[in-house]
Order: C-alpha cells, then structure tokens, then sequence
C-alpha cells in the first residue's frame, strides 16, 4: 500500500497545556478523521533522548 | 486492563475481574513497571490476593497480603524473575521479544515517538483506502459532570492487494506504519497484540483539554478472508481505561460498549444488540484502569489481547524504573520494594 500524501498533525500539535487551549470539540466536528489523528499525535511523546 | 471471558461475564461480574494490569513505561530510558493484580467486587484492589509487580527484567516482587488463612505479616517478596518457568517480567520490552512487548501500547497508538515519526506513521494509515473509519463524536458526559468526547473510530480489515493473501489485513497495517518511521515493532516497545488479520472497533472517550483518551472500549474483530468471510467465528471485544486527566476517582458503573455501526461490517457482527440497548452514560473517572472482555461467543480469550493505553503522567515522573513513594498511579498504595 502506498502512503498518501504526509500528514503534519504531529508537528503541528500544540504543546497541550501550554498553549493556547486547543478547541477540541470543534475540532472533532468538523474533521473528525484529523481529530483523530492528532488524538493520535498527541499519545506520550518521547524526551530528546529516546531513540 | 481487566479481563472477562465473555460479555455475559463482563456484564455479571464488572467491576470485579481475574487479573488486571498496570504499566508505566518510561520512555527516556525504556524502563518499565507492570504490575498484576484482581479487582474485588468494589472495584478496589482484592486485599487478599497477591500483588505480581516486575521491576524491570530481572526481579520481580509480590505482595503477599495479610489474610485469615495467614499468619504471616503482609510483605513484599522479590525474587529474580524467571523462577519457575514464569516468563512475565524476563522478556518484557527486550528486542526482538514480540510477545514481551505485550501491553506496551493500547494495540493502537505509538508511543515515544518524535512528531516526525508519529506523521510518518499516520500518513501511511490515512493513505490505505478504507481502513480507518472516525465518525463524528458525540459530547458527553461523566458521572461529575465533566465533559468528554466520544469518538468511535473503525479500523477495517482490508485487501492488502498481495499476490497469495487471501486474507484481509486488519491491525497489520499498524505495524506497516509503524514501520514508516524506521523502526521495527518487534524491535520497539509496540505491539498490536492480536493478529494482524483482526481488526478494531474503538469507543474513546477524549478529555477536551488534553486530546488524550481518558477511558476506551474496544473491540477485537473475526479475521476475514478478501471475499468478505469471516477466517473463523469469533469475536473479541476489549474495553479498556487509560489514565485520567485529573484526580483518581473511581466508579462502579459499568463502562459503556460500543453499539453497531451498520455501515462499518464487524466481522460476525457480534456485538450487535448487546449494548445498543443499554444506556451509555460514560464510566468515566478511572486512573491506570482498564477492561478487558474477549472472545464473545463463548471462545477462550485470546492471549495477551488486553491492553492499556496511553502512559500520560508515566514519563518525567519514572526516573529509576520505580515510581515515587506517592506518585504512583498503580494501586494499592503499596510502595515497590526498595
């Protein structure tokens, strides 16, 4: 299967909770695919050491 | 997470349950802590079973509690692991352990990984055709009133188009994105942990201020061959918590279960009627808990299917493998041996 085109969820995520808030809800409804990317992107993510 | 055979067992005995798991994974340094235990028919930890909690690889420690039959005091007991034959703690997140890696994620999302690998891997997922399905979410609401997202999301056994494959492929693509980023899953602390033919059905319900799933259901399906037909009739379904996004709380209302999606085909479709009829406030509230039921339709439960989900809270706070004396999330308030 080839990958679609790439996807900057992750990148683009805010810092949660240090940020502006991110308007979840609104989010969810009006993209609830990328709502569940960037649900996704927002898993534990590492410190500058992990590999 | 918990576990119960089958939904008649769920729905008799939640919030009671034969074992459940915790796991912290501290992902700087890939140390990690699991920790096993039965829940009584409070929803608190049984006080009269033991407490399995590995340290790492190499030890791992019970907790005997004081009970009638017993005269002996309650006590830590740490042992190195892999006395008698018990391979819980030896092979956990080792490279090339596929089953340590067991419960080292939710069976969905990667964790640890950089903002470049995460897009590498949910740019591969969204380009399969069909696979993930995200319907629109639903407000709701937790016993406390607080607000909470519920989105359910299909994953679909899908013609993975190759030649001699005349199977669908579920989850198996998870490990294909997974692998768009460079690592191998086998070799990193990810495990989709059911066949790759299965797919998911997942129910998350997902704190507004943090995006993170506060609890989940989910749902294991029958694999498929390419023509639509199931490989073999049985179902799976898994419910399971993750960490809470604030004070530890808990419930014991019964945990909402996914109701059928007539456009999503489940496989054998089992779980169809048996929660669409019951209300669904959502059992909201849990810290470090999960559910587990499997196999609907009177199959043994398929091993290793449980899961957790996501570690929120673990990292920064494990520095040695060994969480705080009060900072755990694990229960009991039993603090790991020294």
């Amino acid at each position: 299967m080839p990958a679609g085109p790439l996807l900057h969820y992750a990148s683009e995520l805010p810092a949660l909770g240090t940020g502006p808030a991110v308007d979840a809800a609104a989010l969810a409804a009006a993209d609830p695919r990328r709502f569940f990317w960037t649900m996704l992107a927002a898993a534990p993510g590492p410190s500058p050491t992990s590999s | 997470m918990s576990h119960w055979n089958d939904q008649e067992e769920y729905v008799r005995e939640f919030p009671s349950d034969h074992q459940t798991h915790h796991i912290a994974i501290d992902w700087r340094t890939r140390t990690w802590i699991e920790e096993t235990f039965t829940v009584g028919d409070d929803g608190q930890t049984n006080p009269e079973h033991e407490l399995v909690r590995c340290l790492g690889n190499a030890q791992v420690a019970s907790w005997h509690p004081r009970t009638e039959h017993s005269r002996e005091p309650a006590r830590w007991e740490v042992v190195p692991s892999g006395q008698n034959g018990d391979q819980l703690c030896t092979e956990r997140m080792l490279p090339g352990e596929k089953a340590g890696n067991r419960r080292s994620t939710d069976g969905v999302a990667p964790a640890g990984l950089t903002p470049a690998e995460m897009d590498a891997f949910l740019s591969y997922l969204d380009g399969v055709p069909g696979l993930v399905e995200v319907f629109p979410p639903v407000p709701v609401q937790d016993a406390a009133g607080r607000p909470f997202l519920q989105l359910d999301v299909a994953l679909n056994p899908t013609d993975p188009q190759q030649r001699g494959n005349d199977q669908r492929v579920g989850v198996g693509f998870l490990n294909a994105a997974f692998g768009q980023t460079g690592k191998d899953p086998e070799e990193y602390a990810y495990s989709i942990d059911v066949e790759e033919q299965q797919g998911r059905r997942m129910r998350y319900f997902v704190d507004p201020q943090t995006m993170l799933p506060a609890y989940a259901t989910m749902m294991i399906t029958t694999p498929q061959r390419v023509n639509g037909r199931p490989r073999r009739t049985r179902t799976c379904t898994t419910a399971t918590s993750s960490t809470g996004t604030s004070g530890r709380t808990r419930s014991t209302r019964r945990p909402p279960w996914p109701t059928a999606r007539p456009s999503t085909p489940t496989g054998r479709g089992r779980w169809n009627g048996w929660c669409s009829n019951r209300p669904s406030p959502p059992c909201l509230g849990y810290r470090w808990r999960s559910f587990h039921a499997c196999c609907v339709g009177g199959e043994p439960p398929v091993a290793g299917a449980a899961r957790f989900r996501w570690p929120t809270g673990a990292t920064g706070e494990l520095t040695t493998g060994y969480w705080r004396p009060g900072s755990s999330p694990l229960l009991n308030g039993h603090a790991p041996p020294a």
